[in-house]
């Protein structure tokens, strides 16, 4: 079995070192439009590992580097630009496909192709990162263990203070708290203004830390796949609070307009986008020195990513509330480590339904405990927390 | 079945009509020092009922008119001037005793008949209300639910509204609210402040989070006894509304008028927790009509318990919470009614003298009071770190 990653970023990259580790592969490529990278990464290695250059831009090239592969593992972001590229190209050459989707209107766009999925007879599973993706896994876990689940909030907070890297985080960013975004709350997908729907949460590590509503993919697959919910919701912010989403400088710039990619501003003859300027600004501002009242030496042994899945229903007519915390030193470990692990599903036989799915749709078809190991041994820290209320004497 | 209830006060009434309603009942006594309030009780209670008047006090008398009854039920308090009282004459009389002893110098003193209760070949339980009594027992459901247990914490909230509060009730509140009090910490008691450590729990609606504070209850006295490898028993307690809050009795602890020993004010020898007590009695009923109109359209918030059982099973941290929003002489009543049946009928046939969590099945015990209309709540919360097959709890919940 072969496998074939595109983007070797710092995503791409940890998944094709999970990758390598599979006994079920043979080869795992490493493609990415810059050759030197591609080149870099898969030097480190083994022999298991090889490496091409790959523009998805362009589709005839990206057709021919996916031939013969059995999964596609797209890590190019930002999603909401590119996101059916690379499935189109799946399709047409009947290769399966996982990617790590964070946008909600690419995840929109992606489950539009599930018949031509179906058809073509491959299983693509989208939003298979950290989140989305090891919280809809935890999302679909604890719904299988209520009888009946109605309530599924999904809340995340980064360490925003040594983000560096990548320009795509910045348009993500942008992207996901920029003017209305898909909530689903009373049975159906409704827009809300993003970071709005501010909530307290206990979180480990950090303790009570408030989250905001952004544009993310979990309220628009999880309904689809776990039946009868009534809500799900999306929250996240930065840490610490120096980097809060709507209390510094991306809510504020976000408030004056500056995430907009839908108009073009004309600056002394160059024509630019609120959002251009936004992304390139924004890591000056990041890496510039920080305030006094912050304090470094709080975050340096803070986990880098945080999550919370609050999963409610009921059980025997008696509500049931199970909560999942996780927390890792990188993003890119649940990241990588989640896309990896589902296609490797994909390719043992484990996960056979065809379409597009999101990775909750797997956890019917995987073993949740190996799993969490695997995750565990990569270095995420998870766990469970069951709370049940029942009245005493009340046979049940 | 042969009951004495001794009071006829508002628990003693609950504790008289719930016997006096049972089949296996072929008499209820209503004694008290009001005899004419006795009769008037025993009337509403019907044929299976007869009054006397008792004096507690009057040591040949109370002995003489307990002989020959099952069970002698003592509501008369307060519990560390009276219970020693009754329970010597329930020992030299051979009858089985139940009381609703709450504070802790009651039932330190009570713990001391142990010995003595089992030599005379009799079952005498204490402190079968509900805060101590029902709070003990969640205390002991949440601990058979547990593979190690380390922290039962009880807590309650009363709400003072229409309940009128006489001198007696301060003196009460002064018992368990000044000087020093014991909390079992560390595994071990100990004696810290009254009115200290505050924390904000929440209660169930309509009260909803209040500030309690360390209070001299017996709990952290009597759980220990029986329920092995406890780290922390506590009781916290608090009145509502705010206008009553606890905090207030620090202030008579401060100006040293909290204590049972006398003041010369002029010629007249006064008792100082008399003189806090009239006083403080003096501001609420000052207070009494302002309170009574700011609150005339607010739901009562009744008596609150909340007990918190923290431990593990199989190895993971769990924490069950239970909470409850009940009638006080109601549920008091109730409680201690089922203690003189379940003796009377043998249910517990251990002879000594236990606290409930002692000698009861928590089963049974809350079966019953569920049957009666009492609702309470049990929260749990387990976690478990997600690594592998053993650890995953969901089906053991």
């Amino acid at each position: 079995m072969k496998a074939i990653i595109l983007g070797a970023g710092v995503i791409g990259g940890y998944a094709a070192q999970c990758l390598v580790g599979f006994n079920e592969l043979t080869e795992v490529c490493i493609a990415d439009i810059n050759e030197q990278n591609a080149k870099e990464y898969a030097q480190t290695l083994g022999s298991m590992a090889t490496y091409k250059q790959v523009d998805i831009y362009t589709p005839q090239q990206l057709r021919q580097s996916l031939r013969g592969y059995d999964v596609v593992v797209n890590c190019v972001g930002p999603f909401y630009k590119n996101a059916d590229l690379v499935i189109k190209a799946a399709i047409d050459e009947k290769v399966n496909f996982v990617d790590i989707c964070d946008d909600y209107d690419a995840a929109e766009l992606l489950l539009s192709y599930n018949e031509e999925c179906k058809t073509a007879g491959i299983t693509a599973i989208i939003c298979a990162g950290a989140s989305p993706g090891m919280m809809n896994i935890f999302a679909a876990i604890g719904a299988s263990k209520m009888q009946q689940a109605e309530e599924i909030d999904t809340s995340w907070i980064e360490n925003s203070i040594d983000a560096v890297g990548a320009e795509t985080v910045f348009y993500h960013a942008a992207h996901f708290v920029d003017g209305l975004i898909p909530q689903f709350l009373d049975g159906k997908q409704v827009n809300v203004p993003a970071l709005s729907g501010k909530e307290e949460f206990d979180f480990p590590a950090i303790g009570k830390y408030p989250v905001y509503f952004v544009g993310h993919p979990e309220p628009v697959t999880i309904p689809r796949f776990i039946k009868g919910l009534k809500k799900v919701t999306n929250r996240g912010n930065g840490y610490p609070l120096s980097q809060d989403y709507k209390e510094s400088f991306l809510g504020f710039l976000a408030q004056l307009g500056f995430t907009s990619k839908d108009i073009e501003v004309n600056v002394k003859g160059n024509m630019i986008t609120p959002r251009d300027f936004l992304c390139s600004y924004l890591p000056i501002v990041l890496s510039s020195e920080l305030p006094e009242e912050f304090e470094v030496t709080d975050v340096e042994n803070m986990p880098h990513f945080i999550t919370r899945v609050d999963v409610k229903g009921y059980n025997h007519g008696q509500p049931a509330q199970i909560i999942y915390f996780s927390t890792c030193e990188h993003t890119k470990i649940a990241t990588g480590g989640t896309s990896a692990y589902i296609a490797r599903l994909i390719v043992n036989g484990s996960m056979k339904t065809k379409g597009v799915m999101g990775p909750e749709a797997c956890v019917e078809s995987m073993d949740q405990n190996n799993y969490f190991k695997y995750m565990k041994e990569h270095g995420v820290t998870m766990s469970e927390v069951i709370k049940t209320e029942t009245e005493l004497g009340v046979s049940s | 079945m042969r009951y004495m209830v001794l009071g006829s006060g508002e628990v003693g009434s609950v504790v008289a009509k719930d016997l006096g309603s049972i089949n296996e009942t072929t008499q209820v006594c209503v004694a008290d020092i009001n005899l004419e309030a006795a009769q008037k009780l025993s009337q509403q209670i019907g044929s299976k009922a007869d009054a006397c008047r008792i004096d507690i006090y009057e040591k040949d008398g109370l002995l003489n008119s307990i002989k020959g009854y099952d069970v002698v039920v003592n509501t008369v308090g307060p519990f560390y001037k009276t219970g020693t009282i009754v329970l010597k004459a329930c020992i030299d009389a051979k009858v089985n005793y139940v009381d609703i002893a709450d504070d802790s110098a009651a039932v330190k003193e009570l713990l001391k008949f142990e010995k003595a209760c089992e030599n005379a070949g009799i079952t005498a339980i204490i402190s079968h209300g509900v805060s101590p009594g029902v709070t003990n027992m969640l205390g002991l459901l949440g601990a058979t639910k547990m593979d190690e247990v380390d922290e039962i914490n009880t807590s309650w909230v009363e709400s003072s509204l229409g309940s009128a509060i006489g001198p007696a009730n301060i003196w009460h509140g002064l018992e368990m609210g000044s000087g020093m009090i014991p909390q079992f910490l560390d595994g071990k008691l100990v004696d810290v402040p009254a009115i200290s450590e505050a924390e904000s729990l929440k209660f169930r609606e309509p009260l909803g989070e209040y500030p309690v504070y360390y209070v001299g209850h017996g709990e952290p006295v009597s759980l220990p006894k029986y329920i092995k490898g406890l780290k922390k028993v506590t009781n916290k307690g608090n009145l509502w509304p705010d206008v009553m809050d606890f905090n207030i009795l620090t202030v008579y602890d401060k100006i040293g008028l909290a204590g049972t020993d006398t003041l010369k004010v002029g010629e007249v020898e006064l008792c100082k927790r008399d003189i806090a007590a009239y006083s403080l009695l003096d501001i609420i009923d000052s207070l009494g009509e302002t309170i009574a109109k700011e609150f005339e359209n607010v739901e009562d918030i009744g008596f609150q318990v909340r007990v918190d059982v923290k431990g593990k099973i199989k190895g993971h941290p769990a924490h069950f919470v239970y909470t409850c929003f009940t009638d006080m002489n109601q549920s008091t009543g109730l409680s201690a009614s089922y203690g003189a049946q379940s003796i009377a009928s043998g249910k517990v046939n251990a002879k000594g003298l236990f606290a409930p969590e002692g000698c009861q099945d928590p089963n049974a015990f809350f079966q019953h009071l569920a049957n009666k209309g009492f609702t309470i709540y049990e929260t749990k919360t387990v976690e478990s770190i997600l690594k592998n097959q053993k650890e995953l709890l969901a089906a053991t919940i």
